[in-house]
């Protein structure tokens, strides 16, 4: 490829050395940063390290090492400059780009990993705590994490009984209802009943769009979304599946690319193939969109 | 073990910035819970870094035993396919020295931190209760600490992670779904506006171009502020096609007034203005290239992969990742 006036100007300035700038940073630099290893001496030192030290080194080997080495670092830069600038979108963005994936770890990591979250979160909860509490070996931290744990299962309980009464105290009407004595089955009935509202509401908006924009509008598909994740929700599969097709009909064929909509409705189709296990369905459909 | 008969182990976990509040962005917290408040003033990656390279060659043999160690452990309790298991364990290690190997040292003029009066004074080690023993690796506290920083359960899941990551263009949390950066080719693929004839058309090399320019920019912004000279400087070089047209050995420094004074009118740029910005534009860059080893080439390609690390972290949408 010819050299181009903007790659020359990038290679010129890169190439430019400032030997007196460089010699007077040096001089004034303590030991602790002089101290990094240079590019060179990384490359060298995962070489021993991942190969052994009795390793032949070949230049492949070496070439392939300077360039993990140049993505490892560019991360780390990275992840420096995210930490000061700490954009707040961007647990949002990273929880729109998890919803997206391929890959389903097993099971047993799954729950593994879930517990460590649990187990990080709680015990960033009580970090503080844990500072003052922490007397030599004895970590008094779990007296809090304790406190938390009871507190918070008394709130849920309290929560969820208080579904089934109303202010005064008095059985709830769903309570009451059928004279069914299983406070689980009332729960349901009213779940079901919630559902059936929504689905009613999707239902009329589904309609209003149509009649509004035309059937073939990305608004209509958000709506389609909407209701495929409530079907879902209900393991109406068939349905959901149907209504998920349909949205990424319209999405595909719309001229104004949506992209947050097409990943969620790549991604509502995929959750309906891996509740039906319709595992291979589900990955290809996440790896290459179809 | 220490000498105080206390477990080293409590004050590591305590210490590892992988499992501290931001997860993976926590590499970047000097290590002030290990008790020596900043007195190096360097984040947690360039500290586990300046230790590793403390060590003697045979404390370094040792620690590299352990975490194939480690790894070999992590890939037994995620059930990889026997055959497959070797390999596995294998991209895993390089996937951990890589990381415990990529500091990068890039700190704002303003924030460097005053020097610790001798290392030995910084060095936070007596304060955690671990040994030094420069002879037997065993002994030396250093080395498991840097096990255990490098290899506890949290920082191999990142680096798992990593590695699927890199394979299959996902990201693997653990909990069953991989993130996918999505970039602009893929959802061409996926929404069927896909045109191969424009991937030719954009050559790699100029995509590289591009985006070193980017870095740099991005990096100028890091080091100097959004608001520096500098800054508008390294832009006017990356978009001015007059101003690149006449960039050699010498710096066309009247066209680069000019090119600035039309894109920023609030400011009265002179030569002056210009010639300092570039001073401290090459100084900085100078001194980047010495403190990591790089000569031209090796920066503009950390440049480039920088700019590109730097959309996915951030998530905005990449340009041809």
């Amino acid at each position: 490829m010819p050299e181009t006036n903007i790659d020359r100007t990038l290679m010129a300035l890169l190439e430019a050395d400032d030997s007196s700038a460089v010699s007077a940073a040096a001089a004034s630099d303590a030991d602790p940063e002089a101290g990094l290893p240079t590019l060179g001496q990384r490359v060298e030192m995962y070489i021993r390290a991942v190969y052994g030290a009795d390793a032949v080194v070949t230049e492949e080997m070496r070439a392939a090492a300077r360039d993990h080495l140049l993505t490892a670092m560019a991360d780390d830069l990275a992840e420096q400059s995210e930490a000061i600038a700490a954009p707040p979108q961007h647990a949002a963005v990273a929880q729109s780009r998890e919803q997206v994936g391929a890959y389903r770890a097993p099971a047993s990591v799954r729950v593994s990993a879930s517990f460590e979250r649990v187990v990080e979160g709680l015990k960033r909860l009580v970090a503080p705590a844990a500072d003052i509490f922490t007397m030599g070996n004895l970590r008094l931290a779990a007296v809090p994490l304790a406190a938390v744990l009871v507190v918070g299962s008394v709130w849920t309980k309290d929560y969820l009984e208080s579904g089934l009464h109303d202010e005064a105290g008095n059985p709830s009407s769903v309570a009451q209802g059928s004279g069914d004595p299983s406070d689980r089955a009332k729960t349901r009935s009213l779940r079901l009943s919630t559902e059936s509202t929504a689905e009613a509401k999707l239902t009329a908006e589904i309609a209003d769009a149509e009649n509004a924009l035309g059937p073939t509008h990305p608004a209509v598909a958000a709506k389609l979304i909407d209701l495929a994740g409530l079907y879902r929700s209900d393991r109406r599969y068939p349905e959901a599946e149907t209504l998920c097709k349909r949205a990424l009909s319209i999405l595909r064929q719309s001229p104004n690319r949506n992209d947050a909509e097409l990943v969620r409705a790549l991604n509502e189709l995929a959750a309906i193939y891996r509740g039906e296990g319709r595992f291979k369905e589900a990955e290809d459909l996440l790896i290459n969109g179809k | 073990m220490a000498e105080s008969g206390k477990s080293p182990r409590q004050y590591i976990s305590a210490a590892a910035p992988e499992s501290a509040r931001a997860g993976r962005l926590a590499g970047t917290e000097p290590f002030q819970r290990i008790g020596q408040a900043d007195r190096l003033g360097m984040t947690g990656a360039e500290f586990r870094l300046y230790v590793w390279n403390s060590l003697p060659e045979g404390h370094r043999t040792e620690a590299c035993r352990q975490i194939r160690m480690r790894c070999e452990a992590f890939i037994s309790s995620v059930r990889v396919d026997r055959t497959q298991r070797q390999p596995e364990i294998d991209r895993l290690v390089s996937e951990v020295v890589a990381h415990l190997l990529r500091a990068t040292s890039v700190k704002r003029e303003e924030s460097r931190p005053a020097r610790a009066q001798s290392e030995t004074e910084a060095m936070p080690w007596p304060a955690a209760g671990l040994t030094v023993d420069e002879r037997d690796s065993r002994k030396d506290g250093r080395v498991g600490w840097m096990v255990e920083e490098t290899c506890n359960r949290q920082a191999l899941s990142h680096r798992y992670e990593d590695m699927r990551r890199r394979d299959r263009g996902g990201k693997w949390d653990g909990s069953g779904y991989p993130l996918v950066s999505v970039d602009d080719q893929t959802m061409e693929h996926l929404s069927g506006h896909y045109d191969p004839a424009a991937d030719e058309i954009d050559a790699l090399e100029a995509q590289d171009t591009r985006r070193a320019w980017d870095g740099l920019s991005q990096l100028a912004k890091h080091q100097f502020g959004a608001e520096d000279p500098v800054v508008a400087l390294v832009q006017v070089l990356a978009e001015d096609p007059d101003v690149q047209e006449s960039f050699g050995s010498q710096w066309p420094v009247g066209k680069i007034v000019r090119a600035l004074n039309e894109r920023h009118s609030g400011v009265q740029w002179n030569d002056d203005l210009v010639e300092n910005a570039k001073r401290r534009l090459t100084k900085f860059m100078a001194r980047f290239k010495q403190q990591h080893g790089l000569d031209a080439v090796d920066l503009r390609a950390l440049l480039a992969r920088y700019a590109r690390e730097r959309k996915v972290v951030t998530g905005r949408p990449p340009r041809g990742n």
